[in-house]
């Protein structure tokens, strides 16, 4: 991965501010070429502001040189811009820098051997050692065939950061977090449901190709068909309008399921908006409060992730995540057990 | 960010949804910095103070106000709308209020000094430090 000195972040923000001295041109460039969400990546504020966020963003999520790239290649104008891409992306490329841009560039390998010396303290970067296990393919494939079930809530008055997550579990219900919609108790669901957007489809691409989503809407004026509040269940069950090319499937529920302690569980989220991640765990269930309705596990999920599906080591929606919390020696993910859910919400779903 | 602690919280993208305080971050919660610099400042002034001043008294008497000062300015900071009062934050930051006087030495050095030793202020306050941190509070 390309490392940036503080100098050559320095420079590469001016000539990001120089190149795009306003919001607006930033914004598209950064959809364009990125394909990315400005607000997203780097929220908002003063533009200076903004453009350090989308930098330090290309260096935590490894896109430094897409940015670079991007940029060099949106800015074939600016000679000045050009040579500083070049200067950087040399240093990634380990060449003898020619002159001009990239193009010009070629490597100078050595041809000895492959003799590579592996002391203590380079393999200690790699403590403490990570927790990994063997999954079945089949099952895997399985689990990513649902993730287009799987959509990211957004609302037309609400910033693009203000997300959560959703789950089809009928072929034009989408099943999410009370939360998601309102924090408020006797908050007017219907009314906030029209506002809201859900976005299939939400996945990363490779570099330089066009995500292709899917955005629904809610049903009419009544789109909210059950719910739960906070305190109680914490769901929403909402009715979609999809059109005649929206053929996502719902994914299987597991309506009985006794999660027992150290069994499997999977997430599939969207968790700060990003596009959709996968949570894979084995061993992941803490524990499981039936007479509350709820599961206790461990994967890991963020902001964002509220109203994300817990699936059982089939694959079978067993849980909606919705709560983080914290214990004396560590912190736990809270999910609404599908057996609580599916009682109150079976009679729309057998009309379905 | 505010200063009560954060146990559990929803997940949705609300601005209002922010993660949960770790160890870390329910630590430096409970430490009453305002309390302990309040201290500082003010035994220090006393200390140096001639010896025609009652320090004894002085010490005592804001070792109480700089407690009483730490329980309102604590319970004020983690007043939140429609929650219940965190005591327990209240009571574990004016605990560590103690501790640091007593590790300060201030009226205990004072008023006891021949049992006083500096090393038992240390290490109650290095174990009262470790250890409060694990504390989450049962106000949600």
């Amino acid at each position: 991965m390309l490392e940036l000195s503080k100098e050559d972040r320095k420079a590469l923000r001016e000539a990001i501010l120089s190149a795009y001295p306003d919001r607006d041109s930033l914004e598209m460039f950064v959809d364009e070429e990125l394909n990315r969400n400005l607000a997203v990546v780097a929220g908002y504020g003063k533009h200076d502001q903004v453009v350090f966020e989308l930098i330090q963003w290309s260096i935590a999520k490894g896109y430094t040189e897409d940015l670079i790239l991007a940029l060099q290649r949106d800015t074939q104008n600016r000679f000045d811009i050009q040579k500083l891409c070049g200067q950087v992306l040399r240093q990634r490329l380990v060449l003898n820098p020619g002159e001009g841009g990239v193009e010009g560039i070629y490597l100078e390998l050595d041809p000895s051997p492959w003799q590579v010396d592996i002391l203590a303290e380079d393999l200690e970067g790699f403590l403490p050692l990570q927790f990994t296990f063997e999954a079945d393919v089949g099952k895997l494939q399985q689990g990513l065939g649902l993730a287009s079930a799987v959509c990211k809530i957004t609302f037309r008055d609400r910033p693009p950061g203000e997300s959560g997550t959703g789950v089809l579990i009928a072929p034009d219900l989408v099943l999410t977090n009370y939360h998601v919609l309102s924090r408020e108790a006797g908050a007017d669901l219907q009314t906030l449901a029209q506002t809201a957007q859900f976005e299939f489809g939400y996945v990363s691409t490779a570099f330089g190709e066009s995500r292709h989503t899917q955005q629904i809407t809610a049903m009419g004026s009544t789109p909210v068909v059950a719910f739960s509040p906070i305190e109680a269940l914490d769901y929403a069950l909402v009715r979609l309008s999809p059109d005649a090319n929206f053929t996502v499937k719902p994914v299987p529920l597991n309506v009985t399921a006794q999660l027992s302690p150290r069994s499997p569980l999977n997430i599939l989220q969207h968790p700060e908006g990003e596009t959709l991640k996968v949570s894979l765990s084995n061993n992941g269930v803490v524990k499981t409060q039936v007479n509350k309705g709820l599961v206790l596990y461990v994967n890991p999920t963020k902001r964002g992730s509220s109203g994300s599906p817990c699936f059982d080591e089939d694959w079978r929606l067993v849980a909606l995540h919705h709560k983080s919390m914290q214990t004396s020696f560590g912190s736990l993910r809270e999910g609404v057990l599908m057996s609580a859910i599916y009682p109150e919400i079976s009679s729309v779903l057998s009309v379905n | 960010m505010g200063r009560r602690i954060v146990s559990e919280q929803l997940e949705s993208g609300a601005p209002t949804n922010i993660p949960p305080d770790d160890y870390a971050g329910r630590l430096i919660k409970y430490i009453p910095t305002e309390g302990v610099g309040f201290w500082l400042a003010v035994s220090g002034i006393i200390q140096s103070a001639g010896n025609d001043v009652p320090k004894e008294g002085l010490l005592w008497l804001f070792f109480v106000i700089g407690l009483i000062v730490t329980f309102g300015w604590i319970r004020r900071q983690t007043k939140e709308p429609g929650k219940p009062t965190a005591w327990t934050h209240i009571f574990l930051s004016c605990g560590a209020f103690i501790v640091w006087v007593f590790a300060a030495g201030g009226p205990f050095e004072t008023s006891w000094p021949s049992w006083y030793k500096p090393l038992y202020g240390s290490l109650l306050l290095i174990t009262y430090t470790a250890l409060v941190g694990f504390v989450v509070p049962s106000e949600k």
